[in-house]
């Protein structure tokens, strides 16, 4: 009996915090314009998934160096929801990479580990039995792979959005995009010999401020600002790379078809790629570290 | 100890309920509402989306589109809720590169991105001008969002 009463208290309270969210969510997100709809301030960025990412990268021809990603190890020692969320996109990023690899046994394991953090930060229902069996399946085709891993990875921004745990996401984003550049600028063994890989690289850059400002917005919250303040040294480098920018224009050509045109040159050199790749070693070192639980 | 377990998926299903998308809306991005056509060689580019949306209101979606490609991008919304209106905006610059209210509230637009990666705004108002609500529960609809892409193909020898 007593048991049934504390349930019917803990609805009851469930219901009122619902009811209190609910108002001042309208209250902040909505204000009326003067063309009698209304806005919302809020916007989702549609990032793009690590294997899209590291797929733009690697088009130039690449070694895969399985010693880079983050040690299977590490994983379990990751203890709070910070450390896990970031981690667990850092490992989505690595078994993208691995998986561009030929031999793809040490992806699965990866695998493995993208469900057992996932359980831990709780969005293991909705990485679904399903996907692993498919994956499984899929070992030897690169195509559906990829397409594989990227609905596994929209499925869990989705998820997390619709439940208002954009937070986690934000931090997952962060270990994705931090570990493709990771990925990226290490395989950069010699900056004469992969110039086009290094500007692919710096091409990222949009990418990169977007997620800027996904995760600018949710700067009151302190874990948050904490990776801003890791991250705002990569804006800086890539921002000052961009010269000769012009405006876009835009041309109808053909029945509901536009033409869009604008001019952006980035201008890296040596000094600056090696600047921006300390600084990404730095910060990967930082989100992988044990020490920061 | 069972009663707790109660207790936790109680707390869990209901704390999030009120945010989650209706399971009507989950997939309405691939329903019969959100066809767009000459897709052939097209590519889903990033995550389609399904929103729940209030009518009149407008919600945005960032994404960066990277060049030297075609795009295709659909917005839909069930029978009923017609117009939905749309526009395209650049990000740096709040360029409106496109507004469908010009073009007869098409549900789809087509663009190639040529020489520099673009950030855009995609800003979608369900107008629904023919709709009338039974009361306030009724002014929520899904509104589906498709970006496609293929790489623009090489011209010349």
């Amino acid at each position: 009996m007593k048991s049934f009463k504390n349930i019917i208290y803990l609805l009851l309270l469930v219901v009122l915090i619902q009811c209190k969210t609910n108002n001042s969510k309208n209250t902040v997100l909505s204000t009326a314009d003067s063309t009698g709809t209304d806005t919302v301030e809020r916007v989702t960025y549609l990032l793009p998934s690590p294997e899209k990412m590291l797929h733009d990268i690697f088009s130039n021809k690449v070694a895969i160096n399985q010693d880079l990603v983050n040690p299977k190890s590490n994983a379990e020692k990751y203890l709070d929801e910070k450390m896990q969320s970031i981690n667990l996109g850092v490992y989505i990023a690595d078994f993208a990479y691995l998986n561009l690899n030929e031999n793809k046994a040490n992806a699965l394991e990866y695998f493995k580990l993208i469900r057992n953090l996932s359980e831990k930060i709780n969005i293991y229902g909705f990485i679904e039995k399903s996907f692993f069996d498919r994956i499984n399946n899929n070992l030897m085709n690169n195509d559906s792979l990829s397409k594989i891993m990227q609905e596994m990875y929209y499925n869990i921004s989705d998820i997390l959005e619709n439940s208002n745990r954009q937070k986690v996401y934000a931090l997952i984003s962060t270990g994705t995009i931090i570990e493709s550049l990771y990925l990226s600028v290490m395989s950069v063994t010699s900056y004469s010999d992969y110039q086009s890989v290094t500007l692919e690289i710096f091409k990222q850059k949009q990418i990169f401020m977007s997620l800027y400002s996904f995760i600018s917005s949710f700067a009151d919250d302190k874990d948050i600002r904490a990776v801003l303040k890791q991250l705002i040294k990569l804006k800086i480098i890539l921002d000052s790379s961009v010269a000769n920018k012009s405006e876009i224009s835009v041309k109808k050509d053909k029945g509901n078809h536009l033409s869009i045109h604008g001019e952006e040159k980035i201008i890296i050199n040596e000094k600056v790629f090696l600047d921006f790749k300390e600084n990404v070693k730095t910060i990967r070192q930082n989100i992988i570290k044990i020490s920061n639980n | 100890m069972k009663t707790w377990k109660v207790i936790i998926a109680l707390t869990i299903v209901l704390g999030t309920s009120g945010n989650l998308i209706p399971q009507e809306c989950k997939d309405f991005n691939n329903s019969r509402y959100c066809t767009i056509p000459d897709i052939q060689d097209y590519k889903q580019y990033g995550k389609s989306r399904s929103a729940y949306v209030v009518i009149h209101k407008t919600f945005k979606y960032e994404v960066v589109l990277n060049d030297k490609n075609d795009y295709k991008i659909g917005v839909c919304v069930p029978n009923g809720y017609d117009p939905v209106q749309y526009r395209i905006i650049e990000k740096e610059t709040e360029k409106v590169i496109y507004d469908n209210s010009t073009d007869n509230y098409g549900n789809c637009v087509g663009f190639s991105v040529e020489d520099k990666p673009l950030t855009i705004i995609i800003e979608i108002t369900v107008l629904a001008s023919k709709f009338k609500p039974k009361d306030n529960n009724d002014m929520r609809t899904c509104v589906g969002v498709q970006i496609l892409f293929q790489k623009i193909a090489k011209t010349g020898f």
